[in-house]
């Protein structure tokens, strides 16, 4: 195996509501290699995205905060750089794409200066030679008479360009490592094909690591070769795409892939009576809480006695399969005591919406 | 879809050379006037030039002004001809004028008319550039409501200025430091100042400059005693002494509102996906802020500014009286209570204008800042 690029190490990101403390990422780990392609999958509010803007260091302090943990970039670590040091790393080394191509182009600027923001930023051009820049990416996205397309405001193209648009920007400055934060979440099913086409297209010829965040495990299969899952701020299961579709092992893992539809398959059971698709029943646990134990628990089908008692560790059970499950090891993960928060007081609200699993 | 024309600064700022030249030495304008003739044409000339659908705009606002003028105009004619009694009445109880002169002097100014035939008259005079005759000041409404309304403009450009200058940062600071010390301060000022009525603050100012013995403050009017012997300097002088006191109180009330406004809109701005797309690409702190959250923010503040300049002429009348600055407000009032219908309607014509104009002004600064509203 390569050396990693983008190494991760025990990363927790808190917020501190009022009274409470919502433990957005609780400890995750994760090296990407060069040029690989890493899918993160899990609901709504398991921390995918604050991971993400971890690694970005733009998780909004107040009330959030990275409390522990090493973001190691080619060996850097980007949590003890300076913020005028990680600006330069911003955009130029690590950049992103958003989930909301609707918002996320400032509605009051060109394409074309948004796209030459990041390379005067990073790149020692002049303007001009910024936008001719510009006007190449645009073309390499595969939009149509770019020329005209640079002198536009976000609100005359579709979505589906504009979040060309937004990839163009991210790879403006040729970054080692891409997030996208479901990128493709916001469009209709053809855009979406297109858009991880150009996606995958790019991401080889320029050899640049991504970091693929999704719930839409169809997105996973065909653009990643690893995947972590996560859940309530924890990795619970991390392997290569084939295994985790072939074999997962632990029960959320499993409880998400028999969510999925599959097609051709009869609506109706062998007596005449409708199926019904599978759901994981419940929801994420209450944010504001610390759980005891596993925190899959309240909803996990295979739950034991002990699983009340401990949290699991996250192990190998093969070469690049681990897991945090004890149905496959009995390891018991300590939780430093000085992070431990106390839950008693009341809180005001919730931080976290709860959402369904989609397949 | 229709992309922007673009212009060369270099060339149109020579084009504005030549055209002020043309005005101060042709037509004899005086230098700064013409600066700014030339200014307001250019822009104009500038903003057609990048998008032609803006001369239509501007076309179809004005001739929309006509009919909301004329009914404006109707309204007020029609309002003061519903109060019992006229300009004359007052002379009918002084026993020393024969009734007789006063149905002379009624038949004379068209009093004796029905209502209808008065208003058709004043607006046929009024198309001609002829407003009237006051009857109580003696003199053309248009020359009194002028310069009048004149004094009131200055009054209000300088309150709105003051205002504007100090909430707009305001606005930003609180923002950026939600909830903190600054934060805190400014909003307490700001709902200070949107708590206290206007002339009240006028009163407590006044007060406070006595009981200090401020002697070069003056406590009201708009020109000292003195003030013809001046020389052009001092008398500018003399004037700016006398705006501080009524443009602070004015500006004030103001300046809380669109405090508040501001650090609303920034706020909400700051939230936005696009700011955290503009963070991602490595953008300096000051220029998210400045450049990608400040351009979105002003936007609906551009249509405050407009309600504002509409409100230029009426927003005084209260401080005006307080502060005996002699500004329209006061003339209104004055007119008002001694029934002069042509002063009164004379003042209100002009008030509708300028409310148009400041919308227009308004709408088109906002399709400058604004390329949704330019383009499309």
């Amino acid at each position: 195996m390569s050396k990693a690029l983008l190494e991760i190490k025990n990363l927790r990101t808190y917020f501190h509501m009022h009274g409470y403390t919502v433990r957005a990422v609780d400890g995750v780990d994760l090296a990407v290699m060069e040029g690989e392609n890493v899918g993160i999958v899990g609901e709504s509010g398991c921390g995918k995205s604050q991971t993400a803007m971890s690694i970005m260091r733009l998780v909004p302090d107040p009330p959030g905060e990275i409390v522990d943990g090493e973001i190691l970039l080619k060996g850097k670590n980007l949590l003890k750089l300076k913020e005028e040091q990680m600006r330069k790393i911003r955009g130029n080394d690590i950049s992103m794409i958003f989930q909301e191509p609707m918002t996320s182009l400032n509605p009051v600027f060109t394409i074309g200066y948004q796209i030459s923001e990041g390379l005067l930023l990073h790149r020692d051009m002049s303007k001009g030679e910024a936008l001719a820049e510009s006007v190449r990416l645009l073309k390499m996205v595969g939009i149509s008479d770019p020329e005209e397309r640079v002198k536009e405001y976000p609100f005359q193209l579709s979505g589906g360009l504009r979040q060309r648009v937004m990839i163009a920007m991210a790879m403006a400055c040729e970054p080692s490592v891409m997030i996208a934060d479901e990128p493709t979440t916001a469009l209709d099913v053809s855009i979406q094909a297109q858009i991880l086409r150009l996606m995958r297209q790019l991401q080889e010829s320029k050899n640049t690591a991504t970091m693929f965040i999704t719930h839409d495990l169809a997105v996973i299969a065909s653009f990643t070769q690893r995947v972590m899952v996560m859940y309530a701020g924890v990795v619970v299961e991390m392997a290569s795409v084939g295994d985790i579709f072939k074999q997962p092992l632990h029960p959320y893992t499993q409880g998400l892939l028999s969510s999925i539809p599959v097609l051709g398959e009869s609506k109706y059971a062998e007596d005449g009576s409708r199926k019904t698709l599978y759901t994981i029943p419940g929801s994420l646990p209450d944010p504001k809480r610390t759980i005891q134990g596993c925190r899959f628990t309240s909803r996990c089908s295979k739950v034991m006695k002990k699983c009340y008692e401990a949290e699991p560790e996250l192990v190998f059970t093969e070469k690049n399969h681990q897991v945090r499950c004890f149905l496959y090891n009995d390891q018991v993960r300590s939780t430093p005591s000085h992070l431990d928060v106390s839950s008693s007081r009341k809180s005001r609200s919730r931080k976290k919406k709860k959402g369904k699993v989609r397949g | 879809m229709q992309s922007m024309r673009t212009f060369n600064w270099k060339l149109t700022f020579v084009f504005d050379l030549i055209l002020w030249a043309v005005f101060v030495f042709v037509s004899g304008l005086g230098p700064v006037s013409g600066l700014f003739v030339t200014e307001v044409v250019m822009w104009l000339v500038r903003l057609i030039w990048i998008s032609p659908m803006m001369l239509k705009f501007i076309i179809r606002r004005l001739i929309h002004m006509i009919p909301i003028v004329l009914a404006v105009v109707a309204i007020g004619f029609g309002l003061i001809q519903l109060a019992p009694g006229d300009a004359f009445t007052l002379m009918s109880l002084d026993p020393s004028i024969r009734p007789q002169d006063i149905e002379n002097f009624r038949t004379q100014f068209g009093l004796d008319q029905p209502w209808y035939v008065q208003f058709v008259r004043y607006i046929w005079n009024a198309l001609r550039g002829d407003f009237g005759y006051s009857l109580t000041m003696k003199a053309p409404v248009f020359t009194l409501v002028s310069q009048r309304a004149a004094n009131t403009i200055l009054l209000s450009l300088t309150s709105l200025a003051l205002a504007w200058g100090l909430s707009i940062p305001f606005g930003i600071i609180a923002a950026k430091n939600q909830y903190n010390l600054k934060d805190q301060s400014i909003s307490f000022f700001a709902f200070f100042g949107l708590a206290i009525p206007n002339f009240f603050l006028a009163f407590l100012l006044i007060y406070l400059i006595s009981v200090l013995g401020i002697r070069w403050l003056p406590l009201g009017g708009m020109t000292s005693i003195d003030h013809v012997s001046m020389s052009r300097i001092g008398q500018i002088l003399d004037i700016g002494r006398h705006l501080i006191l009524p443009a602070i109180v004015i500006g004030t009330s103001q300046m809380a509102q669109l405090t508040r406004y501001m650090r609303g809109n920034m706020l909400e701005i700051l939230g936005q996906q696009y700011i955290v797309t503009a963070r991602a690409k490595g953008q300096t702190e000051s220029k998210v802020v400045y450049r990608h959250a400040l351009r979105n923010a002003i936007n609906p503040m551009i249509t405050i500014l407009g309600f504002q300049l509409g409100a230029v002429m009426s927003g005084a009348a209260l401080v005006e009286n307080v502060l005996a600055w002699p500004g329209l407000g006061r003339l209104i009032l004055q007119s008002l209570l001694e029934r002069d219908i042509y002063m009164v309607t004379g003042s209100i014509i002009y008030g509708v204008i300028l409310l148009v104009i400041g919308n227009l002004i308004a709408d088109i600064l906002l399709a400058v800042v604004d390329p949704r509203i330019r383009v499309s």
